[in-house]
């Protein structure tokens, strides 16, 4: 019913990919590996995608990122997404380490963001990186203090909600719409509410699936 | 071409001058001076009913996404002002006349995706580059209605079941769970009568 999203690239000589009929006149830089069939409906998202490492993002077999689900890196960070997995219009800013496993959603508006972008700091150490940041080129953000996330299998984050430094959040469980976690999540919870408070537990009805 | 912020809303046209490299959908009724700022409202709409949307006259769609899935009906009425909203509609939404609905709104007749894990795992294969959409799991959806002359203010979110009564107001931020009778005021997440 719906046309085929699969969208196959052409690599450029550096390594960088470019997705057909995109808006944006950008890439998806060399250091972000793709698996079998994934779609990217634009390099939007990679503008600022600043991570110096070798293999910055890894996206496992059929996953998608939809609706300018951005991507904000630091130099030293790295994002990996699982196979199945998707991403539908969220903002996922890493200095350190965020790990989606497999076949979770991550709706529009969420929020994962792996350091506290100078919030920790005092005004001081604030200014002074702010006033850094702003003399480099690319006018990176703010990093400070990162505590790296852990999103299990199967799990459902709900539309603008957001997702603290040093989550982890366990197989099978549904963060709310508009809630705010932070913590260790145990597996199959449903959280709610700002903060985020565990208001249902699910039956693990998916422990013996196999894909 | 000229870039104008507004279009005549026509069913099945293409946009001169439209950013957006879209269509606008055969399968729409819409009434006189209902105008659009781009086909790009259309990205997700899916509808495969003979009629899929039904606009009334004089309304004003800016920014706004009119995502309606396969089986999908929206109606919105006379009037209306709906600007970079999102309506997702997946079974039935109903917007009456003079409804004013601000930036960053969601309003959605269903949760999309099943709770149970098992069943939820199955809807995100099926939701995949590589799954068919037709294996989708069934969840619940419960219609969503608005009547007259309601303000929605700004990233208020409308979840399924809800009925506003005619001339609420939405505070902004609002996260609406339960009906709203007519002339009340809410606010909060979850929304409560305010006076």
């Amino acid at each position: 019913m719906r046309e085929n999203l699969i969208q196959t690239g052409e690599v450029d000589e550096e390594g960088r990919t470019s997705i057909p009929y995109d808006w944006y006149p950008g890439f998806i830089p060399k250091n972000v590996s793709l698996g079998k069939n994934v779609y990217i409906d634009s390099s939007f998202g990679f503008a600022a995608f600043n991570s110096q490492n070798k293999v910055a993002m890894q996206m496992g077999h059929a996953c998608s990122c939809y609706d300018r689900s951005t991507f904000v890196t630091s130099g030293t960070g790295k994002i990996k997404i699982g196979d199945y997995s998707f991403v539908n219009g969220c903002t996922i800013i890493c200095s350190d380490h965020i790990t989606l496993g497999k076949y979770v959603m991550v709706a529009w508006g969420a929020v994962i963001y792996d350091n506290y972008l100078a919030s920790d700091l005092n005004s001081k150490e604030r200014s002074e990186i702010l006033s850094n940041n702003s003399m480099l080129e690319n006018r990176e953000m703010p990093f400070s203090g990162s505590s790296p996330i852990t999103i299990e299998d199967n799990v459902w984050i709900g539309f603008d909600a957001v997702v603290k430094p040093g989550t982890t959040i366990g197989r099978g469980s549904i963060i709310g719409s508009k809630s705010v976690v932070s913590g260790i999540i145990p597996p199959y919870s449903v959280v709610v509410g700002n903060p985020g408070r565990i208001i249902k537990k699910l039956e693990p009805t998916d422990k013996n699936h196999k894909p | 071409m000229e870039l104008k912020n507004f279009y005549a809303l026509k069913p099945g046209t293409s946009i001169d001058g439209d950013w957006f490299k879209g269509t606008i959908p055969m399968n729409i009724l819409v009434g006189e001076n209902t105008v659009l700022d781009s086909s790009n409202c259309f990205k997700n709409y899916h509808s495969q009913l003979d009629v899929g949307l039904v606009v009334g006259s004089n309304t004003t769609f800016w920014r706004t996404a009119l995502a309606v899935e396969e089986f999908g009906k929206l109606e919105i009425g006379d009037y209306c002002y709906i600007a970079n909203a999102s309506i997702v509609c997946s079974e039935k939404i109903s917007i009456g006349n003079r409804v004013f609905i601000a930036g960053g709104v969601t309003i959605a007749d269903s949760d999309f995706h099943p709770v149970d894990p098992l069943e939820r795992l199955k809807d995100v294969i099926a939701l995949s580059p590589v799954g068919n959409r037709l294996e989708r799991a069934l969840v619940d959806k419960l219609p969503v209605i608005i009547e007259d002359d309601v303000w929605i203010g700004m990233n208020s979110t409308i979840l399924k079941g809800v009925t506003i009564g005619r001339g609420a107001v939405i505070e902004p931020g609002s996260v609406v769970l339960k009906n709203v009778l007519p002339g009340q005021k809410v606010s909060g997440n979850p929304a409560k009568e305010i006076v």
